[in-house]
């Protein structure tokens, strides 16, 4: 096993650490205006090649019970190229508290990744027609290191994480 | 496409960086051992498939997304005092009651 791996747990990650620019700040508890972070995936996701940048777009920040944006646990990844490819990710231990990703050597050198503080983990989540389950994909996360907004989808082999588990 | 036959120590070479060793032949069954430099993704096949096949599906299919993150952020953290099921008088009139719906099989693999 590689020396260089460690633990990343999504909840010790505030969702604003993957750099959101907060550019005039708050104005009575309010975000009035924030930049999106462009991430680029150093390797593009499996499926689709080509694209490598991306916006990640908080959802939910104007729910109407006016709760703390911080806690946001929902993005939409929008591709630049493409706009209409569109996946809808979360912050995963909102939905699974015991879920954690172990990045090995060659994952942390892909994303340049040497303070596990830096990650941001992100689950794909497929919304299917209503009577089927939200499922999240908690094989294959997206990992952002939230200083360089470099980003990639990592398949972790060797775990039971299932590819299709259910949310609601 | 380019057939070897090896046995097991045997190995073969692709391009300048990557080894393929064969560890090990019992019944059908072969264990591979590979070398490449951290650059280069190894993966099962069907696994690499699965994720693809993952991503495909989880393309949204909806302009909006807003309603849906609404609704899971709801279910992320409940009201005090919300039952099952009581975050949900957005939804449509047509929404399954708890339990009314099926449930697919739970993929561990």
């Amino acid at each position: 096993m590689l020396a260089k791996s460690w633990t990343a747990v999504g909840s010790a990650l505030a969702p604003t650490g993957v750099g959101h620019v907060e550019q005039d700040g708050f104005l009575g508890g309010a975000p009035v205006e924030e930049d999106v972070p462009v991430i680029t995936f150093a390797r593009p996701l499996p499926g689709f090649p080509g694209l490598d940048g991306f916006l990640l777009v908080r959802l939910g920040s104007g729910e109407e019970d006016g709760s703390d944006a911080d806690a946001t646990a929902l993005y939409e990844l929008r591709s630049v190229q493409q706009p209409e490819i569109r996946f809808l990710v979360a912050v995963p231990t909102v939905f699974f508290p015991g879920y954690t990703v172990e990045l090995d050597g060659p994952a942390c050198d892909e994303l340049g990744l040497d303070d596990a503080d830096d990650a941001l983990v992100l689950v794909i989540l497929t919304v299917a027609a209503d009577p089927a389950p939200t499922t999240a994909n908690l094989m294959a996360p997206v990992v952002i290191n939230a200083r360089t907004r470099v980003a990639s989808q990592v398949i972790l082999s060797g775990t039971d994480w299932p590819v299709r588990a259910t949310v609601a | 496409m380019l057939v070897l036959t090896r046995r097991a120590g045997e190995s073969i070479v692709i391009g300048d960086e990557v080894r393929v060793v064969v560890l090990e032949v019992r019944g059908d069954t072969v264990r591979l051992g590979i070398e490449a430099p951290r650059s280069v993704q190894v993966h099962r096949a069907e696994v690499y498939a699965e994720v693809q096949a993952a991503n495909a599906a989880a393309v949204s299919r909806v302009d909006d997304l807003e309603p849906v993150a609404g609704r899971l952020q709801r279910l992320a953290r409940p009201k005090p005092g919300a039952g099952p099921g009581a975050g949900a008088g957005t939804g449509a009139g047509s929404a399954p009651g708890p339990g009314a719906g099926p449930v697919p099989g739970h993929r561990t693999d």
